[in-house]
């Protein structure tokens, strides 16, 4: 029997502790509150080993956009409240949007969505939606290998992709699109193809090979986690 | 011994797409039987595709269209039964590997049908592991799809259908994106496999004779009706099944030749590619391009002036070599291959002519031998280099004018990341490029669109317009020429690759051929004087990629240099003047073509040598 080959939570847990730490986030009120999950959730970044300059990088816009939240709570609402109210207000708007962001970067970068689509599958999810995830991830590198190869034909037609301009942007998007669609809709035949060739919707339930193990350590978190929001649906 | 049991039969099949007033299919008869290996060919659009799709059941309960006669696959009726009652009999694989994966790795690629027959887990890993068995890529099981080569992935496209367990295996044009040494093990692979497990086996291919050696039949179709039936021995005279090999015919004398009825394949008269085709050329294939800058192509006269007479070459007609662009001589004589037989290394038979040595300026690696005084590019100590590992190291190359220069090499070893650091799509970390005595190493991309013109695999990543009139002038629009200006131009391309009727067409309602020769007017309308083509042959059929190969002859005899990457033995030494072979990023042959064969095979690179050749 085959097994998740890395180590680590069932994606399952993973989902549960970030539906909890997002709840958490949601009900903080105070900007000491809110600081507390996002603090937890940039420790966790540096615990799975993702240098603190690649998450600025990735998260820089993000980062950029919590700014504008808190300026236009600060200046455009409030409606004649305090100063002080007004920021404290703009903190946890920017909060809330930073721990939820940060908590979902965690998620998105600790879980394989293959692990994700045949947990759920396994839980009960149709594998029609599974495979829907599934095969969007696939599709994704294509994309990006396929626009690449359209940028690069443009540019060697002489269209200025490689000068910069609004008219350079502007052609740039006018002609990718279509060869773009073009060669996914041909992919998409292949696949179908591929697919029902070898049974795809024959049955409304499949089996799996592939199993993501689910341990203790899994039980307990879940357990933990449930009972956090719980307490703090109290508290709170 | 298992008797050999009738899996597929299929009598008076004619099948009609909704609004196509000619059938697809008409009246085909055809058979196979358990252990036999069976290969349908013919050019595009003959029907190869829609007979497979017909023995899967996807006509006519996916695809519309209308069949008549009969079809039985194991004794069942498609139209019966559909496509999962028929999918534990009759496994496709098609083209693109890549494109029929629906998971991330390969065990789970494996074992996605067994899943959807509701398989026990344990009945599942039984399947992959013979399935991966049987395609010798058990190694691969715990590998992720995104990490493995052409050829790897063209195994386990195989292995996962071979998991449902079925008695008949169609390929569909299984070695479009494989390399020669991958298509001839993928060859090797499906023998074995035919011998061990008794299959049926149907592949669909534009060039059947690499599958001669584990076929037992050969299946001509022409216009949707079976022309020939029987050995790949009697099949290899006819035109359609192997007109790769025959020789090449350039439809215009090369610079420097001297009459216009003696075609010269790009490797002359080297005796062990045969004898040069003879066939008259296309005279309205030579007629001048009237319009700036193009009047060099075909055109010898330098007082022709637009909108003067339209020039035809006679019969007798002398084509001048641009002044001062002195060719490498085109043929080898039977002393120079064996020279290059016996000599002690690559190019031993090249010291039996004169060369010119070239500098390049660097100092360094550039300081070779080449046949060519006064080249019209020049690339000198080439290096590129992706983030974990080099791509190109220290590639030194030379295309003179007239001169088609063929890349060969596996997948993976820099052939396109060669003609994109050309062309500037890439800024290599070292070396020089040199166009026409100029430096053009740190020119711009659009600008070294005015004098390079490169056509990519896929065609239709080049297609960017709503018409082909749009498709061909886009380049110079861009570029701020004024469409007065490089109308004559567009408009000769159009006459002289026969797209005038398409002229308002949209590109993408064209054919693949006709998509390829857009693209080819498209970048010919600047006029560059050097070709860059990536793999233009992938998906054509031999007819149409002689037409290619024609029309790349017809370029170079106007005096434009041209580099081609391509996979195909056959069709690359008569094409080309010269072989350069990339392995790993570096350039271990460089020849004419003759000696670049017996270095091929020198070098133990017998699935890049040409039939004829052997």
């Amino acid at each position: 029997m085959i097994t998740c080959p890395k180590p680590g939570l069932n994606p399952l847990s993973k989902l549960v502790l970030l539906v909890s730490f997002c709840v958490l986030a949601l009900r903080a009120e105070s900007p000491g509150h809110a600081a507390v999950p996002c603090g937890a959730v940039l420790l966790a970044h540096a615990a799975i080993g993702l240098p603190p300059a690649i998450l600025w990088r990735r998260l820089r816009g993000i980062a950029v956009f919590a700014l504008v939240l808190f300026l236009s709570q600060l200046f455009l609402t409030g409606g004649g409240a305090p100063w002080g109210v007004r920021a404290a207000s703009g903190v946890r708007m920017a909060m809330r949007f930073l721990n939820i962001i940060l908590g979902s970067h965690l998620f998105v970068s600790t879980t394989s969505a293959e692990d994700l689509a045949y947990t759920l599958m396994r839980l009960g999810l149709s594998y029609r939606y599974g495979f829907t995830l599934l095969i969007a991830m696939r599709f994704v590198p294509y994309f990006r290998l396929q626009s690449n190869t359209v940028l690069q034909a443009q540019m060697v037609r002489g269209i200025g992709v490689d000068r910069p301009s609004i008219k350079g942007v502007w052609c740039m998007a006018r002609y990718t699109l279509v060869p773009l669609v073009v060669t996914a809709l041909g992919r998409v035949e292949s696949l179908a193809i591929s697919m029902e060739g070898r049974c795809f919707g024959l049955h409304p339930r499949r089996t799996f090979l592939r199993t993501v193990p689910f341990r203790p350590v899994d039980a307990l978190i879940i357990a933990g986690a449930i009972a956090v929001v719980g307490a703090a649906a109290a508290i709170l | 011994m298992r008797h050999p049991e009738e899996v597929v039969r299929v009598s008076n099949l004619t099948v009609r797409y909704p609004g196509n007033a000619a059938p697809a299919l008409s009246n085909v008869d055809l058979t196979l039987e358990t252990g036999e290996c069976v290969i349908v060919s013919g050019p595009s659009g003959c029907g190869k595709s829609t007979l497979a799709l017909c023995l899967t059941g996807f006509i006519p309960h996916a695809i519309d269209a209308a069949m008549t006669g009969s079809v039985r696959v194991g004794g069942l009726d498609p139209r019966q039964v559909g496509v999962y009652n028929l999918a534990e009999f009759v496994g496709l694989v098609q083209q693109d590997p890549e494109a029929q994966f629906c998971t991330m790795r390969v065990e789970d690629e494996v074992a996605f049908g067994p899943e959807n027959l509701l398989c026990p887990a344990d009945e599942i890993a039984r399947r992959v592991d013979w399935a991966l068995d049987a395609v010798s890529s058990s190694h691969l099981r715990m590998r992720r799809l995104a990490e493995l080569s052409g050829g790897e992935k063209q195994r386990v496209a195989l292995a996962a259908v071979l998991a449902m367990r079925p008695s008949v295996l169609i390929l569909d044009e299984p070695t479009a994106h494989l390399d020669p040494r991958a298509t001839g093990a993928l060859v090797h692979l499906l023998g074995e496999m035919q011998s061990q497990l008794g299959l049926a086996i149907m592949v669909l291919e534009h060039r059947p004779e690499r599958f001669f050696g584990i076929a037992h039949r050969v299946v001509q179709l022409s216009d949707g009706t079976v022309v020939f039936n029987g050995p790949p021995r009697e099949a290899l005279g006819r035109a359609d099944g192997a007109d790769a090999l025959t020789p090449r015919a350039r439809a215009g004398p090369r610079p420097g030749t001297e009459t216009i009825t003696g075609i010269e394949p790009g490797h002359g008269s080297c005796p062990h590619l045969g004898p040069p085709d003879h066939g008259s050329p296309d005279p309205g294939s030579l007629r001048s391009l009237p319009g700036p800058g193009l009047h060099a192509w075909s055109r010898p006269d330098p007082d022709w002036r637009p909108g003067g007479p339209e020039f035809r070459p006679g019969p007798d007609h002398n084509f001048a070599r641009p002044p001062g662009h002195d060719l490498p001589p085109s043929a080898l004589s039977d002393d120079l291959r064996s020279s290059s037989h016996s000599g002690s290394g690559p190019g031993a038979g090249r010291s039996a002519r004169p060369f010119a040595k070239l500098a390049c300026g660097s100092g360094k690696g550039c300081a070779r031998d080449y046949t060519l005084d006064n080249p019209l590019l020049r690339v000198c100590d080439l290096t590129q280099r992706y983030p974990d590992r080099a791509v190109l190291q220290e590639v030194s190359l030379v295309v003179g004018r007239g001169e088609i220069v063929g890349i060969m090499g596996d997948n993976g070893s820099g052939k396109t990341t060669l003609l994109l650091s050309i062309m500037g799509v890439l800024r290599p970390a070292s070396g020089r490029i040199i166009l026409d005595g100029d430096d053009i190493t740190n020119v711009p991309v659009s600008a070294r669109a005015r004098r390079i013109g490169m056509i990519f695999q896929n065609p239709n990543h080049q297609l960017f317009t709503d018409h082909v009139w749009r498709e061909v002038v886009v380049g110079p629009l861009s570029q701020g020429v004024p469409e007065a200006v490089c109308r004559p131009a567009a408009e000769a391309l159009l006459d002289r690759f026969d797209l005038v009727a398409f002229r308002d067409s949209h590109p993408l309602t064209l054919s693949y051929g006709q998509k390829r020769r857009v693209n080819l007017a498209a970048v010919m309308v600047s006029d560059p004087s050097v070709l860059l083509l990536d793999e233009p042959f992938v998906g054509q059929d031999a007819a149409r990629a002689q037409d290619l190969a024609r029309l790349l002859g017809e370029l170079a005899s106007a005096g434009k240099g041209i580099l081609l990457v391509g996979h195909e033995p056959d069709l690359m030494s008569r094409c080309c003047d010269r072989l350069l072979f990339l392995d790993g990023g570096r350039v271990i042959v460089d020849a004419p073509v003759c000696e670049a064969l017996a270095d091929f095979e020198r070098m133990g690179l017998h699935d890049y040598l040409p039939q004829a050749w052997a």
